[in-house]
């Protein structure tokens, strides 16, 4: 889990108008799955055996899985939308690659050593604060930021704290000190669990506070279900995928909780690397494919919606005759939430922020 | 780049009648003004090629097969008339999404949600907790002497044997009150023995949503440690375990007169489950 943003006192022009969670699902999310488009009638000609049979009746098109109860409930409060049919612009189905590209928000992948959360604090001169040992690729692209884990190893193995001195001691100057940092910090007790849905709800508390963080990252991983994606006993919860969508489903909660009365001022969106294929495979899975759907959910949010340019499941429809076609840049939806919640003008995001001074703007579509 | 094309030949344009000028000015012989004129022709007839050439990149990039414009759409930032070409010719590896960003074809659709009234009023009533059960599948018992009972919860483990065995010792222990149904665990005789989070007796309070059906099977959700934690180790947060009516369960008997017992199993992970027992229950 990564925080930053956090605005100081002096430096900071304006606090900016709210804040961002990003939650990344590694792996490859099945926007099919979660969010069935019921409507048409190849799904179920194509994925009968994978497709939610008590999924919850969204419209007369679209259906939510349901390992998704926080999520809907989110929905009827009309704090919840869906993006379907998106990308990022990678079509080459590498995990590697597309994680790389989702965090960078370049046009082809490791062509950015920044990220595109990182480049947006810095345009909005909001220096951060990563909770990680390391910091993310999506947060690169400041130099002030800072990092930290809410990690507590010293205690739990002598080893590692004498290896950690002793790395600390065989070294001078500035190596000395990252190693010294890195032994204080390590030592430093804490009660948070790192699970997701924990880090989720500490993020939520510490962005909730006066001159808090501005921006979090949650990492769940887990998503590449190439087989027993559905569990063979038919109920929809216990396959893969659904235990994964349910960790979503409790981390969205788990924000909800910590921000308390700053809800009305965040937006939380999911970012995935690609979706997967429209066939199922032998192994009751899908493979690595394109289009897939993204989750956004925050106060910010007035009217829950579904948000598409709905390309069609036929194998004609089909990206490559194989995978869900995406129709939208899941850039432009990102570029949305900056403008959202940083209060940066679009065309300085697409031209700085993103490289595509072209990016359309779709922030209407998710916040009018 | 066509800007810098343009700008050569001008600027080889300039030089020509510059050098012709000071020529004259200098009384040169006729031969070599004709030679100089013949240099400076070959030299504008270059610059002149190369700007013209720079005017339309179309034709230039014709000869550009479709693999190198693609290690171009690889880099960092392909150039926009790349971009362009890459489009133009339709090839794979240009992202859709890029292609939708540059025609600006854009036919997005708002699908508004719109829940049946019980769908809503559903969801508009459930709270967002880790432990909200929905008992309505099972029939509860309701009408029944107020119960007091101790209990254990001990770990399963599947690893040698396909029935699971239960470990001797209890991971969980103490004292609970069945009353009208719903189980409330007594927090001051009771404890997690697993450390870390364990310790906090909230998860008992307040993270235990249990009742008891009418067969005598304790249903609905609540926080579970399977980790001990050291000192120092970072915690770890519970499960929330559904316990069911299981097959491997033995029931209470809870309108006995006598002390009765149970064994409630539960369903945890796929290499250890758990199994809540409840011994000296008695009406209260």
């Amino acid at each position: 889990m990564f925080l930053a943003g956090v605005p100081i006192p002096g430096y900071t022009k304006d606090k900016p108008p709210g804040n961002i969670s990003v939650i990344l699902l590694e792996g490859g999310m099945d926007g099919l799955t979660a969010v069935p488009p019921i409507g048409d009638p190849n799904l179920i000609a194509m994925r009968k055996t994978i497709t939610p049979k008590d999924f919850l009746k969204l419209n007369s098109f679209f259906g939510l899985h349901p390992s998704l109860p926080n999520f809907s409930r989110l929905m009827a409060k009309n704090n919840a939308s869906v993006v379907h049919a998106t990308s990022f612009p990678y079509i080459k189905r590498s995990h590697f690659e597309g994680q790389n590209l989702m965090e960078g928000g370049g046009l082809s992948p490791f062509a950015e050593k920044t990220g595109w959360l990182g480049r947006s604090l810095d345009l909005a001169q909001v220096p951060g604060k990563a909770l990680s040992l390391d910091m993310p690729l999506i947060l690169r692209g400041y130099k002030d930021n800072d990092n930290f884990y809410p990690a507590s190893i010293k205690n739990s193995n002598a080893l590692i704290s004498n290896l950690i001195n002793l790395i600390s001691m065989a070294h001078s100057k500035d190596e000395a000190e990252i190693f010294s940092k890195l032994s204080k910090k390590s030592s430093q007790a804490s009660l948070t669990p790192r699970d997701p849905v924990s880090l989720a709800k500490y993020a939520g508390k510490e962005m909730s506070k006066e001159n808090g963080p501005i921006a979090s990252v949650i990492r769940i991983g887990q998503f590449d279900t190439h087989a027993n994606q559905v569990s063979d006993d038919g109920y929809d919860k216990n396959g893969n995928h659904a235990k994964r969508l349910e960790i979503v489903d409790d981390v969205i909660a788990g924000y909800r909780e910590g921000l308390g009365d700053a809800w009305n001022r965040s937006i939380i969106l999911t970012l995935t690397e690609f979706g997967r294929t429209v066939a199922v495979n032998g192994t009751r899975g899908t493979e690595h494919g394109y289009g897939s759907a993204g989750l956004l959910a925050g106060g910010t949010i007035s009217k829950s919606r579904i948000i598409a340019e709905w390309p069609g499941l036929s194998k004609k429809e089909q990206f490559e005759g194989r995978d869900l076609m995406a129709t939208i840049d899941y850039r432009s939806v990102c570029a949305a939430c900056i403008e959202r919640s940083l209060g940066l003008d679009h065309d300085r995001i697409a031209s700085e922020v993103f490289f595509t001074p072209k990016l359309p703007r779709v922030y209407d579509y998710i916040f009018s | 780049m066509r800007f810098f094309s343009l700008l050569s030949c001008l600027v080889s344009m300039i030089t020509f009648f510059h050098k012709t000028f000071l020529v004259h000015m200098n009384g040169l012989s006729t031969i070599h003004m004709q030679y100089l004129m013949k240099r400076s022709i070959i030299i504008l007839t270059t610059f002149l090629s190369i700007g013209l050439a720079g005017i339309s990149y179309a034709g230039y990039l014709d000869d550009w097969p479709d693999d190198a414009i693609c290690s171009w759409m690889e880099q960092a930032s392909p150039p926009e008339y790349i971009v362009d070409e890459a489009i133009k010719r339709n090839l794979d590896c240009v992202p859709e999404s890029v292609t939708k960003t540059t025609k600006n074809e854009s036919k997005i659709i708002i699908y508004d949600v719109v829940f049946s009234q019980t769908d809503l009023d559903d969801l508009l009533s459930q709270s967002m907790g880790k432990t909200d059960y929905d008992f309505s599948q099972y029939k509860l018992a309701k009408s029944h002497n107020k119960l007091q009972c101790f209990f254990r919860i001990r770990r399963v483990v599947y690893e040698n044997k396909d029935e699971g065995e239960i470990e001797d010792w209890n991971i969980a222990e103490g004292y609970l009150v069945i009353d009208g149904g719903k189980v409330n665990i007594d927090v001051n005789r009771s404890r997690w023995r697993m450390s870390g989070l364990s310790d906090d007796p909230s998860y008992l309070e307040n993270e235990v949503n249990l009742r008891l059906t009418e067969d005598g099977h304790l249903v609905g959700k609540m926080a579970y440690f399977t980790h001990h934690i050291n000192t120092g180790e970072a915690p770890r947060s519970p499960f929330y375990v559904e316990l069911i009516k299981h097959k491997k369960s033995k029931p209470l008997n809870y309108n006995s007169s006598k002390k009765e017992s149970a064994e409630l199993w539960i369903d945890v992970e796929e290499w250890a489950g758990g199994v809540l027992l409840l011994s000296n229950c008695k009406t209260k």
